[in-house]
């Protein structure tokens, strides 16, 4: 897969994840708006957030990344750039 | 950042992110339109990111999957209740997590507080679960199990103390090990994966994910589940007969470095010291196959006189003339090579697996023979052995005395062809081969040949039913059961087992074929109307009025179509895919076409 921006990547591994189009990702999409993510969906995301970005996250992160926002605070930290969503 | 040490050589998950697989998971492979497996998993840890690696792999070989997770540390409960979630499933494979440290945290945990006594009662009580284990699930279910043998611990609590004591903690494990294995022998189709080979190809670093086994009992990484998916893969492709059976070679810079056109006999590179001696070690692996019964091919741009020359006369090769079924070396392209190897050894295409150093070659022969498995080798020629002996494409649960000798079985079968060509009448060829054939009921000593026929007889098989050695050791057992077994021998040498039919009886005075199969290297010889008639012959001399038989279509079966209608069966019912047939006298039956030197039917066949 092509993507032309590490924003529209992380849109799209939330969809996958989450099973869903990357049409309902937003940059307010978090755990409360989408209905697939349970704790089990969050270890998927995790693993494809590190498989995907190259990136290891601690253990305190992983339980922090509760929204695509947080998700970027995070990941910009690891080296990870992203434009505005 | 750790590196996929494993999966880089067969790229079992195409280069895909994890993301990308669940995806592909979700919304790919809607039109498969292979067979249905449903597939149960118990555990007593946290694996649903496992779910996503299995089912892509095994959607991606076209299988239809259903797949139920057991609750979490409810493995005795599932296979215990008779109502419970997984005995209602009915699963036809089993997966099961048993995690040591949840099943037995004081061996794990708490080592070195325990004595002797307290630790060898500790591992009995372990063993009693798991043969506990092993006999409900033969009980409650038709399931196949795959078990996982238990983790040795990497940083034993002992330290360096642990290799200096008889009961050091890995040796206790160890030792359940070896005797879960041993109590396995008492139940049927029971099948083990070694975590401790996945842990130690991948490391413990990369192996275990410490974050989420504290986070939520999940305690493999990423890298380890596609692991353990791939071996999980590799064993139900094998029970499922979905086995390579042919390897295709190249041959300038894959057995041996350099191009014999231009470098010359002397100069290519093939021998004890560096660089020859990494072809030396890939023409190894390569031999291993063929004594695991891998038929070898050659597909080659040279003239067959040199290829032929560094066969025969090379003192480095280990590789001789005598591996190869057939050579195909010429200026021809190597597609129509490919085709006309798979003709020559009646081979499907899906069986057979290419290898070449050439991008261009591999691409061609992956663009026009999409069924083929093709093995593109890297630049760096010290990889080619471990990604041959690491591809997992051969792998079989069991070996026969059949698969040592299929090499040569295979290479005269060449041979018989061109003799063939020679004979434009077909009967006075077939009077020429001077065929014998040996028909006895299965003994101790065919059962596994029989089974694996059962497994990977895909043409010439008219219910494609699949069976275990536990299951035809039932048979042989069983009254209502006889399992015939055709062996023949002609004047180009013996060609071991070579058909099975098996009979089942019922109540009334039906019998019925349950299975009737041919090695596809006897395939258009007449043998199976002789076999047939043995097999019919038993039933009526039992004092069944009636033989039924079916023919379920595959998509790889239309060779037998015709089979019963050509020998004299009537069609009395047809639904999907299924044809049943009945024959309501000997009489009836079609008489053969007798080419044969002579047809033993051994003692006991009659009776």
């Amino acid at each position: 897969m092509d993507y032309t921006n590490n924003d529209l990547k992380l849109k799209q591994i939330i969809a996958n994840v989450f099973e869903t189009n990357v049409e309902n990702i937003n940059e307010f999409s978090s755990k409360d708006t989408l209905d697939k993510w349970d704790s089990i969906h969050h270890m998927n995301l995790i693993l494809a957030l590190e498989d995907a970005f190259g990136i290891q996250l601690s253990d305190e992160e992983v339980v922090q990344l509760l929204s695509i926002k947080l998700i970027e605070i995070i990941l910009e930290k690891k080296g990870v750039q992203f434009e505005i969503l | 950042m750790v590196v996929n040490l494993c999966c880089r050589n067969m790229n079992y998950f195409d280069n895909l992110q994890f993301h990308e697989i669940i995806n592909r998971v979700n919304n790919s492979f809607v039109d498969n339109n292979g067979r249905d497996i449903k597939l149960g998993i118990l555990r007593n840890i946290t694996v649903d990111n496992y779910i996503p690696l299995i089912k892509y792999l095994l959607k991606k070989e076209n299988y239809k999957v259903e797949l139920h997770q057991g609750d979490f540390d409810m493995i005795f409960q599932e296979i215990l209740v008779s109502n419970s979630s997984m005995i209602k499933f009915a699963p036809e494979i089993l997966l099961v997590f048993f995690y040591i440290e949840s099943i037995s945290p004081s061996i794990c945990n708490r080592f070195i507080e325990l004595s002797e006594q307290e630790l060898n009662s500790e591992k009995d009580q372990l063993l009693s679960h798991i043969e506990r284990l092993f006999e409900e699930v033969n009980r409650n279910f038709s399931a196949k199990l795959i078990f996982h043998l238990f983790e040795l611990p990497s940083n034993p609590d002992y330290g360096i103390s642990e290799t200096q004591n008889i009961f050091g903690q890995r040796q206790i494990i160890d030792q359940i090990n070896e005797s879960i294995i041993a109590l396995s022998k008492k139940y049927k189709d029971i099948y083990f994966v070694d975590l401790n080979i996945i842990k130690e190809r991948l490391g413990i670093e990369n192996y275990y994910d410490k974050r989420y086994w504290y986070i939520g009992k999940a305690p493999y990484s990423l890298f380890a589940l596609k692991e353990i998916a791939k071996e999980h893969f590799k064993i139900i492709k094998s029970l499922d007969g979905k086995i390579k059976k042919c390897l295709v070679l190249d041959c300038d810079n894959t057995l041996w470095g350099g191009i014999i056109g231009e470098d010359g006999f002397e100069n290519i590179k093939i021998g004890k010291t560096y660089p020859g001696n990494m072809f030396l070690d890939f023409q190894r692996q390569i031999l291993n196959l063929y004594n695991k019964g891998i038929i070898l091919a050659i597909n080659s741009k040279n003239n067959e006189s040199d290829i032929l020359e560094v066969l025969e006369k090379h003192p480095d090769m280990l590789l001789r003339r005598k591996h190869f079924a057939c050579i195909y070396s010429n200026w021809d392209n190597k597609v129509n090579n490919i085709k006309k190897i798979a003709l020559d050894l009646n081979l499907g295409l899906d069986s057979i697996v290419f290898v070449d150093d050439s991008e261009f070659e591999c691409n061609l022969v992956k663009e026009n023979l999409k069924e083929i498995t093709v093995i593109n080798l890297p630049k760096e020629s010290f990889r080619y052995a471990e990604i041959i002996s690491n591809c997992g494409l051969f792998d079989k649960l069991q070996y026969t005395n059949e698969d040592k000798k299929r090499g040569e079985l295979y290479r005269v079968q060449v041979e018989r062809k061109k003799h063939q060509d020679s004979f434009t009448d077909l009967n006075s060829y077939y009077k020429s081969l001077e065929m014998e054939l040996k028909i006895e009921l299965v003994n101790e000593f065919s059962i596994s040949r029989v089974s694996q026929l059962t497994q990977r007889t895909n043409q010439f098989n008219l219910t494609t039913k699949r069976y275990s050695v536990d299951n035809i050791k039932y048979f042989m057992k069983s009254i209502r059961h006889d399992v015939l077994v055709l062996s023949m021998n002609d004047k180009f040498g013996d060609l071991g087992i070579v058909g099975v039919q098996i009979l089942e009886y019922e109540d009334s005075d039906e019998a019925y074929i349950d299975s009737f199969m041919m090695s596809c290297r006897v395939i258009g010889r007449g043998v199976e109307n002789a076999f047939l008639r043995a097999g019919i012959e038993k039933c009526f001399k039992k004092n069944y009025k009636v033989v039924l038989a079916s023919y379920i279509e595959t998509k790889k079966n239309n060779l037998v179509t015709e089979f019963y209608s050509s020998n004299g069966f009537t069609l009395i019912s047809e639904e999907g895919n299924v044809k049943t047939y009945k024959l309501s006298s000997l009489d009836k039956l079609i008489p053969f076409e007798n080419n044969f030197k002579e047809i033993i039917k051994i003692d006991g066949l009659y009776e």
